[in-house]
């Protein structure tokens, strides 16, 4: 009786919150406000995308931010040269970034501990600089600007309605890919690769292929985020998108919010990100870096408080009890 | 170079091998020394090398501060705990000094820079002499310190067994702060050093961050020679391929190093097996 209740209940309730995010701009036409909402639902999607094998995986990668990129410089750059229109672009970056990501994995994932988180970081800035030294194809430090050609093959839009429906498309599909990383197998091997690699591999998980796997996913969808900002903004550079500041960015968000929870990154990514632009509105001019301070001092003040994460730690009894409960249910059916 | 480098990982090292922690803030450390230098140097017309009698005794307190205020509390949660701790300093460091003292890339010449010592077909100013020099003393002095004296002993049996440091009455919590502080004066020395022949900007702290965790990694975590060791490769490395590379490579090149090692001998070429 009760489980038939609850099910709908959870499912209504998220459709009503899908149905009124679909219609804010509609009820609320300002640009600005807008911009913002735009700017963070893409950190919510790039802070989702980083916790699949940040939070659930528990391997910390510093550079996620060469994902970002190799999306945005991969769709955009088949698009100037090639044609290609960005909704294939963006898929191809995806898969290379996520062959990039599994490259990657190889030689760090064999280790435990801080190897990965390294690894990473020297990556991000190997690609920089890789980027930064090409020239001929990537524009150098002056970076790529897409010519304006609005059209939906193009994916250019004038005004920002359009993007904020992608987006939110696109922070709908990667919190339902959460879910069900969340209630699948392979999440739990996941997770239990975080909590305790021996233990899991003594079960017979094997942890490398588990960690390489992660990795792909989320490099994969950190590049489609790229690809959306080169479309979005319309010009980039490696400066702009490729620094440890965006890396950062995503690490703070999810570990803020709460990583290895769905509504964590959600949460984490959607405080800050507003709080980004008061800040830069206020700051940004004559403190520049000013909000990076912030930013360090939050992630300091939740680690030592809050472990869990904010939502990790309002949720996390009750979240541990229903795994628990789930998975006595498992045992007995 | 290879001498700076070494002294600079064998802080990071130190501070690895000892608590199992891995300082992402330390090429910041590093970074905060260059600018006090600098200033010392330019605004109150001090010898860079006198400076160091203030950047030591100020870096030994800042790490038993920062010690002492994040570092501790998030001990028991692992490694990856005090990454993000450290991260988030790191995050402040680096900002706050590019909120203080901007961008600019800043260098204050002095006559060490200026003077050369040639032998043979090599050629060397005086301030990276004085650096090499100075770094390997300092490191010598610090192998030393650990193997003769007492509190060099603790940190060793610490780092080799907390619970048994312990047991015979070492309070390793006041052990681990010394170790913090002796983990950043190393990086504050070494930013003194950095500073006579390299350009001072907030950004640089995160190469050295990368360049202590590549050098730690080819000499062996937590291994005081082969950090330096490792310090003296990568140094070499990095001069012979700016010889034969563009400047910008030479970077790339000292990643790959990096990536190559981990795969090849990941517990480094002086390290004893992974656990």
């Amino acid at each position: 009786m009760k489980k038939r209740f609850r099910i709908p209940l959870k499912l209504i309730s998220t459709l009503i919150i899908i149905i009124l995010m679909f219609l804010i701009p509609t009820l609320h036409p300002d640009e600005y406000f807008l911009g913002v909402l735009i700017m963070s639902l893409l950190w919510i999607y790039l802070a989702s995308s980083w916790n699949i094998i940040g939070g659930y995986g528990g391997q910390l990668s510093f550079g996620h931010a060469a994902f970002y990129g190799i999306g945005a410089y991969t769709s955009t750059i088949l698009f100037m040269a090639f044609g290609v229109t960005p909704w294939v672009g963006m898929f191809a970056g995806g898969i290379l970034s996520a062959l990039v990501g599994m490259t990657i994995g190889v030689p760090s994932f064999r280790l435990r501990g801080p190897f990965y988180a390294l690894t990473m970081l020297a990556t991000a800035e190997i690609f920089k600089l890789v980027f930064l030294r090409f020239k001929d194809v990537t524009g150098g430090a002056r970076g790529l600007l897409l010519p304006v050609r609005p059209g939906l093959i193009e994916f250019q839009f004038v005004g920002t309605t359009y993007y904020y429906y992608i987006i939110l498309s696109m922070v709908i599909i990667i919190i339902a890919a959460t879910y069900k990383l969340e209630n699948s197998n392979f999440g739990l091997y996941l997770m239990s690769i975080r909590e305790d690699e021996d233990a899991a591999e003594t079960l017979g998980i094997d942890a490398f292929k588990c960690k390489l796997k992660a990795a792909a996913i989320s490099s994969f969808f950190t590049a489609l985020g790229g690809t959306f900002y080169a479309q979005y903004i319309g010009y980039f550079s490696p400066h702009t998108i490729m620094t440890l500041d965006v890396s950062e960015a995503m690490v703070v968000m999810t570990i803020v919010g709460g990583a290895g929870t769905i509504f964590g990154p959600v949460i984490g990514a959607g405080l800050l990100t507003p709080v980004q632009y008061i800040l830069t509105a206020y700051l940004g001019g004559t403190y520049a870096g000013a909000n990076l301070i912030v930013n360090g001092a939050i992630l300091i003040v939740v680690v030592l408080f809050l472990p869990m994460g904010l939502y990790g730690s309002i949720k996390g009894r009750i979240v541990r009890m229903s795994i628990f409960r789930k998975e006595i249910g498992r045992g007995f059916d | 170079m290879g001498g700076v480098y070494g002294l600079m990982s064998i802080g990071l090292t130190l501070i690895w091998g000892v608590m199992d922690v891995i300082n992402f803030a330390h090429g910041d450390m590093l970074m905060l020394g260059m600018y006090m230098t600098f200033w010392l140097v330019s605004l109150y017309m001090f010898d860079p090398y006198v400076a160091l009698i203030i950047v030591i005794p100020t870096f030994f307190v800042l790490g038993l501060v920062i010690h002492r205020s994040i570092v501790e509390p998030v001990l028991k949660g692992g490694a990856l705990m005090s990454i993000l701790v450290t991260l988030g300093l790191s995050m402040i460091m680096q900002n706050g000094a590019l909120l203080a003292w901007s961008v600019d890339f800043r260098f204050h010449k002095t006559w060490y820079y200026e003077i050369f010592f040639r032998w043979g077909g090599l050629s060397v100013d005086g301030a990276k002499l004085i650096a090499y020099l100075g770094s390997t003393v300092i490191s010598v002095m610090l192998y030393f310190f650990l193997k003769k004296t007492s509190i060099g002993k603790a940190i060793r049996a610490v780092a080799q067994n907390p619970e048994a440091a312990r047991a015979i009455g070492i309070n390793i919590k006041r052990i681990r702060t010394i170790t913090f502080g002796i983990g950043s004066v190393a990086a504050g020395i070494a930013g003194t050093f950095m500073s006579v022949f390299f350009y001072t900007y907030p950004y640089i702290g995160l190469l050295w961050t990368i360049f202590a965790f590549v050098i730690v990694c080819l000499g062996g975590m937590g291994n005081f020679m082969g950090a330096y060791m490792g310090g003296l490769i990568i140094g070499v490395v990095e001069g012979f391929s700016s010889l034969l590379l563009m400047s910008a490579y030479r970077n790339i090149l000292v990643f790959l190093i990096f990536i190559i090692i981990l795969l090849v001998k990941p517990s480094g070429l002086f390290g004893r097996a992974l656990k």
